[in-house]
């Protein structure tokens, strides 16, 4: 594994996924792709890199509530978080983009 | 309709309990009751019976030692006044052999006709107050003596001084070959027939113990000792009876010392098909020869295994029909059986006290355990009540649950993944109605 950009896609993308099926069960791709896509603004979710992380677990937060309670949307948010030291961001990158 | 059964009844009549005895909560409570309580209880019993049996043993032993201890003590005090009566004897025997030579010339008369005799037995209306010390001047002669000649009176006054020093007796006669009372320390007795006596027949070979017998007239117990007064150049002279005194021989079956408050001592003989009681015992003061037993009475089976030269020890019935520790054993030179018991509710008693004392603080105990119990199964349960609750809820639709059950153990597990699915089923259900209402292309 490669940290941080293009050499690790595809990777974080599945960390991510596994990540998720802990909190959504079943819905967790179709969950991850979603966020990924809005923070992405439309592109692939497997292409998504390290500097993408904080954003989508900001998304994380404010969306999971939805689907479970407070706590555990907040244990979700940081196991999402934690994937920064795997996977830190490229520098230069200050993770710009649109959130929800 | 067919009647309902028992069972249906009883869960008709008691719907709630049926229910709450199937659930998980009650089977956990029984559980660690179970687990908590019954070796508790288990354990307390096993000891409680254990303290039973080792006081039940230790009672039996101290009243095998008191039985053997009151049987040595009865037949060393009987061995010792033969003794006494053996050596007075031995003492009188000069003065006896002077009696008879003065009789031999005509100082005396030799006997009297037999259908003059009274017998001694219509004679025994003794002084209750015990013998008077010896005197010379108020000496009542009995019948047929013109004068007294001095051998008489020389052997009245030491039967009298002997009495006056012994006091172990009452009675001290003195009675020729041919059953003739020649000389008593009650002269009232003098000149009496007493050849028909057992204690006279018996003393005349060797030392001789009459059984205890009640006096018709004085009302008084009394037990004879004879022996035969022997003269070395003459032959047998007589015999010596003595009557004895029954108090420290009472006092030894009466004694109640390590008996507690119930235990007392039985002594008795055989008397054709009855055990007869031979002493007052502390409970029947007036027992002796007065409370007898049936043979074969089972209340009467230690005693009589006593007589018959058996010792032992048993629980058994007493003559009160009371539950009693017994242990027996036989005075053979009187041949009396000889029994100590003690009820057996007071041998016990510390055992029972015991019991009471580890039940009192048992109770607290148990409700503690009960209370831990309940508390414990509730906290088991009480996630798995709120699953079922909140499983029940979303099965109508209602998927706004949330669940409250922080666990790391199985029912964590369970919660978890319960919250998965309802994560799942809530996007599911938000994102298919999202796509249903986007208009169709």
């Amino acid at each position: 594994m490669a940290p941080g950009g293009g050499s690790a896609v595809g990777e974080l993308y599945r960390d991510i996924v596994r990540i998720a099926r802990n909190f959504m069960g079943p819905a967790a791709e179709d969950y991850v792709r979603r966020r990924i896509r809005i923070v992405q603004q439309g592109d692939a979710p497997e292409r998504i890199t390290g500097d993408r992380i904080e954003r989508l677990a900001a998304g994380i937060d404010m969306t999971a509530k939805v689907y479970m309670g407070p706590f555990k949307a907040a244990v979700f948010r940081d196991a999402i978080l934690g994937l920064r030291e795997r996977y830190p961001p490229e520098r230069g990158d200050g993770g710009a983009g649109p959130t929800d | 309709m067919a009647a309902p059964t028992g069972a249906v009844r009883r869960r008709r009549r008691w719907p709630r309990l049926s229910r709450w005895i199937h659930t998980w909560r009650a089977k956990l409570l029984l559980l660690l009751l179970g687990f908590a309580i019954v070796p508790l209880m288990a354990q307390a019993l096993w000891d409680y019976l254990a303290t039973r049996r080792a006081f039940e043993t230790s009672t039996l032993e101290a009243m095998e030692g008191l039985a053997h201890a009151k049987a040595q003590a009865l037949e060393q005090l009987t061995s010792d006044r033969k003794t006494q009566v053996e050596r007075i004897a031995g003492l009188l025997t000069p003065r006896v052999r002077a009696l008879a030579t003065a009789a031999d010339v005509g100082a005396i008369p030799r006997s009297r006709a037999p259908g003059e005799l009274p017998v001694l037995r219509d004679a025994e209306a003794l002084p209750t107050s015990g013998p008077a010390a010896p005197s010379q001047s108020d000496e009542a002669e009995p019948k047929g003596y013109s004068a007294p000649p001095e051998p008489l009176l020389q052997l009245r006054e030491a039967l009298a001084l002997l009495l006056w020093d012994q006091r172990q007796f009452e009675e001290l006669l003195v009675i020729d070959p041919r059953g003739r009372v020649v000389a008593s320390t009650h002269k009232e007795h003098e000149g009496h027939d007493a050849e028909a006596l057992a204690y006279f027949r018996g003393g005349l070979g060797v030392t001789y113990v009459q059984p205890v017998f009640l006096s018709p007239l004085t009302h008084r117990l009394t037990l004879v000792i004879a022996t035969p007064i022997r003269d070395p150049e003459r032959g047998v002279q007589g015999v010596l009876a003595a009557r004895l005194n029954l108090e420290s021989l009472f006092q030894v079956v009466t004694e109640t010392t390590g008996l507690g408050e119930t235990g007392e001592t039985v002594v008795a003989r055989r008397d054709g098909d009855r055990v007869v009681f031979v002493a007052p015992t502390r409970f029947d003061p007036g027992a002796a020869l007065q409370r007898s037993l049936r043979v074969g009475d089972p209340r009467g089976r230690p005693i009589e295994e006593a007589i018959a030269g058996r010792s032992g020890r048993a629980r058994a019935h007493d003559y009160r029909r009371r539950d009693v520790l017994a242990a027996w054993e036989q005075v053979p030179s009187l041949d009396w059986g000889l029994m100590v018991k003690i009820d057996r509710s007071e041998a016990l008693r510390p055992a029972v006290d015991a019991g009471l004392r580890a039940l009192a603080l048992a109770i607290p105990l148990v409700l503690g355990v009960f209370a831990v119990s309940w508390l414990a199964s509730r906290a088991l349960v009480q996630p798995l009540v709120e699953l079922r609750a909140a499983a029940d809820r979303i099965s109508r639709g209602d998927l706004d649950v949330a669940l409250d059950i922080r666990s790391r153990d199985e029912v964590g597990e369970l919660t978890d993944s319960f919250d998965r699915m309802v994560a799942a089923i809530r996007f599911f259900r938000e994102h298919t109605r999202a796509e249903d209402e986007e208009p169709v292309e």
